[in-house]
Formats: structure tokens, C-alpha cells, sequence
């Protein structure tokens, strides 16, 4: 779809993807009149308020009150609108799971949550606030899409295309402050297809938000050592990319996946399931939340903690494909 | 960990010192000053032997060095690190100055290079833009050097930042990439360095917008988080870890003021 949108204009490398989702989506209905935007209490946070500010008249606060939130969204897509709804996303999968689950899925209404804060990015929140069962509720919704963009271009591509993609969607993406991993939103963004980061040989890293980042420095630094890491966007965890996955197996024998989310019920879980059911098998490791909840800190510290940051991905490798990473650097010899 | 004045002392003379390498770097005419040159001028706090550099001229080329010298033509002996402290910071102290007589030519050669490093001071808030930018370079320089030797010599703030710490890039750049330094931590350990660090993305990456606004930071003429807001920093990558470091900068500004 042409949208006629100049998003690649912001300044993206200095905006976050929840900034990027709230001008895109208030540059949207510039062009789509039956887009509205319903928040509970959380415009500022969420960005949705920059649409807010807009098209005040098409925006909805309907205050701490997360079940209304969708119960209204609800209506408001069998009227014919496209509603996108934003709410930290422990709200919008656990608070308000049934009205999702019910008043949306259960029809195929044409909505759009956002969800922000997810998985362990809201860090000194605390375990409350952290989201890591998002991706395993709502894949087991039917008709749902499910998309977690890895920066802030990709959050402008995943919103565009979604006006148009039928049915129910949800997109996680984190707190802001996540660094870019694209230079420019042109690289073919399409729902349920996954994008290759690094190509490689020796092993596959299948990665969703920040940990896609991540995941390609890690096979930077790898590629250094002579180790030949395939590095998958894998944005969209329902439908997942079956023949990315297949072709994974079949090229490189071993698969890493790397999720701000519990192990089970996420991206691992998706692809496990793909291989099994392909009736391949490969050498899987799911990095992530190993079934526990989060503890509380810095969020970069805790992407470092659960190892979903480049060192632990190439610690993962490393013990996987059995080598040693070598120590790069003299630090006694000091400018 | 050494006593505040003595850090204070290893920072002006770790970090500090051999920045004179970079004014002649930066400065042709100055350098002139030294072509053909062969000597060494030291530094030294009397008594301890943490606290003793030298430069070393081969042939114009200058060379920092850690450690005594057997034979300077200049040496500066300080009663104390207080006194060198305080000789550092543009304050009053008279450091015994051995080879004076004997070399006064090289004694006064040397001079207009140490004068150089006075751009270092926070008073000195220089008005031409090749000064400021000297300055920016310089003190970027300086504070990378400054953090990890404050790690390397124990300060409690930077140790607990540090210790932990995964392998991490903190970088610091003026848009277009120049001047620009970093420092790596990796589980307790740091490195500081100049230039971009190519080999990975900064974990934090402090971005100024030019010379002027990098200029306007790093001598706290502007807070950082104005300066954040009026578009003068961007700062890339954690915002917490990027706050805690540079309130260790503050203490480093703290400790040499």
C-alpha cells in the first residue's frame, strides 16, 4: 500500500519507536478518516497523544479502566472505524485479556493494539510492570496478528501495514530509548515475512525487538572470529515465517531464538513448533525469560542478565558450536 | 584506593600530562618549537614512586611515560600531590625544579607547552573557534582517560559502576565523528580510547550536536539535560547508565577544580 507518508523524514535514529508509532499513526489519519485512537490514562506514555492532540475529536481517554478500553474498541470497529488502541502491554494482555480474547479476536474486529513497555523493558517498574506472557496470550487468540517490531522504523512500517492487514493486530514494542538497528524504513517490511540481518552459515539467530540489534552486532564481532552467524528479524511471531525457519534448518543445523519474553509461549516456542511439525530437528536454544519472573533493575542490565544482549548471544553461540571466543583486546596498554 | 588528593594527582598527571602530545599534534607551530629536540623533562611527587611521569623528546617526537627517568634534564619534584594538584589547577605552588640551572634553555623551551595544558582549566573559556575545539578535543581526551584510571585506581563510584559491567562501549563524539573518545568496561575492567570505536555500536553513545554545543556541556555552561532538551546532546543507547556516568564526570570535574 502507498501511503504517500514522509515518516522516513523524522529524525529517527534520535526517536524512539513508541514517538515514531504516535506521529505515524496521527499522519495515518490524515489520510484514513475511519482511524481513531483510545488510550487508558496512558497518552503521554503510550504516544498515542500526538494523534490525540491532532484529531482530539477522534481520540478516547477512557481512563484506568483497561476491560472498557477494549469492551469500546470493540464497538467502535463494528462501526466501521479502525480503532488503535495503546496501553502498556501487561494491561493490554493480562488486565484486559478477556475483552481482547472476546470482544475482538472472537469477531475478527479490524483493531490494533500497541502495546508498549513490554517484556522487561520497563526495568525499575518492576516485575508488575514487565510483560514477558504477552507474545504466549496472544498468538493463542485466533485471528490475531502478532508483530514486534525491532526499532523504530520498523514500528512506522509494522503500523502502516496493519491499517490494511484484516483483523485483529498486535504490536509490541518497548519503553523507547531502543537504539535503531535499520538505516532507513526501505528493506521490504511485509507482515509475516522475516527479514535476514547478517547472513551466515554456521548457525542461525532468530531474534524479536531490541534483541534483533543485538543479535547483529553479535555476529559482527563473531564474523571477526570466523564464525558465520545468519542473523533473522523474525518481527512477526503470528504467522510465523515458516520457510525462514525451514531454510534455517536446512542451511545452518542450529538455531538460537533471542525474546524479551518467557521461553515458553514466544518466538522459541514458534519455532520449535515449526520444526517439529516439518518433521526436521536441528539443535534449538531458547533464549529468554527461563520460566521465572523478572527481576527488577536498569533494562539494559537486565537484557544483559537474561543474556539477551550481544555478549550473551555470543556466549550462546559460542557454547553451542563448541568454540572459544578469543579476548580482543590489551587492556593494560592504555593511550 | 589512594586519598582523594592523591587520585586527584594521578588523574592530572595520567590523563592530563599526556595531552601535551596532542597540542603538538594540534598545533604545527608550537610543535616547531620542539623540532630536533632530545630531552626529557619529568615529574615527579617526592617519595612516591606512583606518582613520577616523564616526556620524553626523541628528535621532536614526544613520548609520555610512566615512571622515573635515570637521567632527566628537567625535573620537577613535588613536596606533595597537594602541591601538584594545586600546580595543575593554575593555583600557587613551587615544585623544586632539578637541572634548572644547568638546562634553563630546555627549561625554558618547555614552558610554552605547559602553558598549553592551562586550556584544560575550567576558567578557561577561550573565544576563538580553533580554541574551543582544542578544548572539546582535549578535554574528551581527558575525561576518558580520567574515568578509567579512577576505576584502575579503585574509586568506589566507578568500581561499582564498573564491576559487573558487560563488555560495553561508551562513546563520546561531536557530530561528523570528530573529535571523539571512548571508554570500554568489561567486567571491571576499562580502556579509554580516541576516535569512534569501530568494532562494535556504543552502549551510550553522547552525540553533540557541534563543536560550540559540545563545547558548552563539557564546560558546564549548560546542564546536560537542557542541553538534551535545546537538542545540543543526543544521547543514544541507556539513559540510565549514560546519567550515572556522567555524574562521575561531575565528580572528576569536582576533584580538579
Amino acid at each position: 500500500m502507498s501511503t504517500g507518508l514522509t515518516y522516513h523524514t523524522y529524525d529517527t535514529d534520535h526517536m524512539t519507536p513508541a514517538e515514531i508509532y504516535g506521529h505515524v499513526l496521527a499522519e495515518l489519519a490524515e489520510e484514513r478518516k475511519e482511524i481513531v485512537g483510545l488510550t487508558a490514562d496512558l497518552a503521554k506514555s503510550t504516544k498515542i497523544g500526538k494523534f490525540g492532540s491532532k484529531f482530539p475529536h477522534r481520540f478516547f481517554n477512557v481512563g484506568i479502566a483497561e476491560q472498557n478500553l477494549f469492551g469500546m474498541a470493540a464497538g467502535l470497529a463494528l462501526a466501521g472505524f479502525i480503532p488503535f488502541v495503546s496501553t502498556f502491554a501487561v494491561f493490554a494482555s493480562l488486565r484486559a485479556g478477556e475483552q481482547v480474547r472476546t470482544d475482538i479476536c472472537y469477531m475478527n474486529l479490524n483493531c490494533k493494539i500497541i502495546a508498549t513497555h513490554s517484556g522487561i523493558s520497563f526495568g525499575q517498574a518492576g516485575s508488575t510492570h514487565h510483560c514477558t506472557e504477552d507474545l504466549a496470550v496472544m498468538r493463542s487468540f485466533p485471528n490475531m496478528t502478532v508483530i514486534a517490531p525491532a526499532d523504530g522504523y520498523e514500528t512506522a512500517n509494522a503500523v502502516i501495514a496493519c491499517v490494511d492487514h484484516p483483523g485483529p493486530v498486535y504490536i509490541r514494542i518497548g519503553r523507547g530509548f531502543e537504539q535503531t538497528v535499520y538505516t532507513g524504513p526501505d528493506y521490504g517490511f511485509q507482515i509475516g515475512k522475516a527479514v535476514t540481518m547478517h547472513e551466515g552459515s554456521d548457525i542461525t539467530v532468530m531474534a524479536i525487538g531490541p534483541c534483533v540489534l543485538h543479535a547483529v552486532e553479535a555476529a559482527k564481532r563473531l564474523k571477526e572470529q570466523g564464525i558465520s552467524v545468519r542473523v533473522l528479524n523474525m518481527h512477526t511471531i503470528k504467522p510465523i515465517d515458516k520457510e525462514a525457519v525451514l531454510a534455517a534448518v536446512n542451511d545452518t543445523r542450529r538455531i538460537i531464538t533471542v525474546e524479551p519474553h518467557n521461553i515458553y509461549g514466544g518466538l522459541g516456542s514458534a519455532v520449535a513448533e515449526t520444526i517439529v511439525e516439518a518433521g526436521k530437528a536441528c539443535r534449538l536454544k531458547r533464549l529468554g525469560l527461563q520460566d521465572e519472573f523478572a527481576i527488577v533493575g536498569y533494562t539494559d542490565d537486565l537484557y544483559s542478565y537474561y543474556k539477551l544482549d550481544d555478549n550473551g548471544i555470543m556466549e550462546a553461540v559460542a557454547e553451542m558450536l563448541e568454540v572459544e571466543v578469543e579476548e580482543d583486546e590489551d587492556w593494560e596498554n592504555e593511550i | 584506593m589512594p586519598d582523594q588528593t592523591k587520585l586527584t594527582a594521578i588523574l592530572l598527571m595520567r590523563a592530563a600530562l599526556p595531552l601535551t602530545k596532542t597540542l603538538l599534534e594540534e598545533n604545527p607551530k608550537l610543535a616547531r618549537k620542539y623540532a630536533g629536540w632530545n630531552r626529557v623533562v619529568q615529574f615527579q611527587v617526592q617519595d612516591d614512586p606512583e606518582l613520577a611521569c616523564h616526556l620524553q623528546f626523541t628528535d621532536g617526537k614526544l613520548e609520555y611515560v610512566v615512571g622515573k627517568h635515570s637521567a632527566p634534564h628537567i625535573d620537577f619534584v613535588f613536596k606533595n600531590a597537594g602541591d601538584f594538584v594545586a600546580l595543575m589547577s593554575g593555583k600557587m605552588a613551587v615544585p623544586k625544579i632539578r637541572g634548572a640551572l644547568k638546562n634553563f634553555g630546555t627549561l625554558a623551551g618547555f614552558l610554552p607547552l605547559m602553558l598549553g595544558l592551562t586550556l584544560l582549566l575550567p576558567s578557561k573559556l577561550p573565544k576563538e573557534p580553533e580554541k574551543r575545539a582544542l578544548k572539546v578535543k582535549l578535554l574528551l581526551y581527558f575525561i576518558t582517560t580520567a574515568l578509567s584510571l579512577l576505576n584502575r585506581h579503585g574509586y568506589a563510584a566507578m568500581r561499582e559502576f564498573t564491576r559487573d559491567m558487560p563488555d560495553r562501549i561508551f562513546q563520546w563524539s561531536v557530530q561528523n565523528g570528530e573529535p571523539a573518545a571512548y571508554l570500554r568496561i568489561s567486567k571491571g575492567r576499562t580502556k579509554a580510547g580516541r576516535g569512534i570505536y569501530g568494532r562494535r555500536r556504543p552502549f551510550v553513545h553522547m552525540l553533540f550536536s557541534s563543536i560550540d554545543a559540545a563545547f558548552l556541556v563539557l564546560t558546564s555552561q549548560v546542564d546536560i539535560n537542557e542541553a538534551m532538551r535545546d537538542g545540543l546532546l543526543v544521547v543514544d543507547g541507556s539513559p540510565e547508565h549514560g546519567k550515572d556516568i556522567s555524574t562521575i564526570m561531575k565528580h572528576i570535574e569536582a576533584m580538579i577544580a
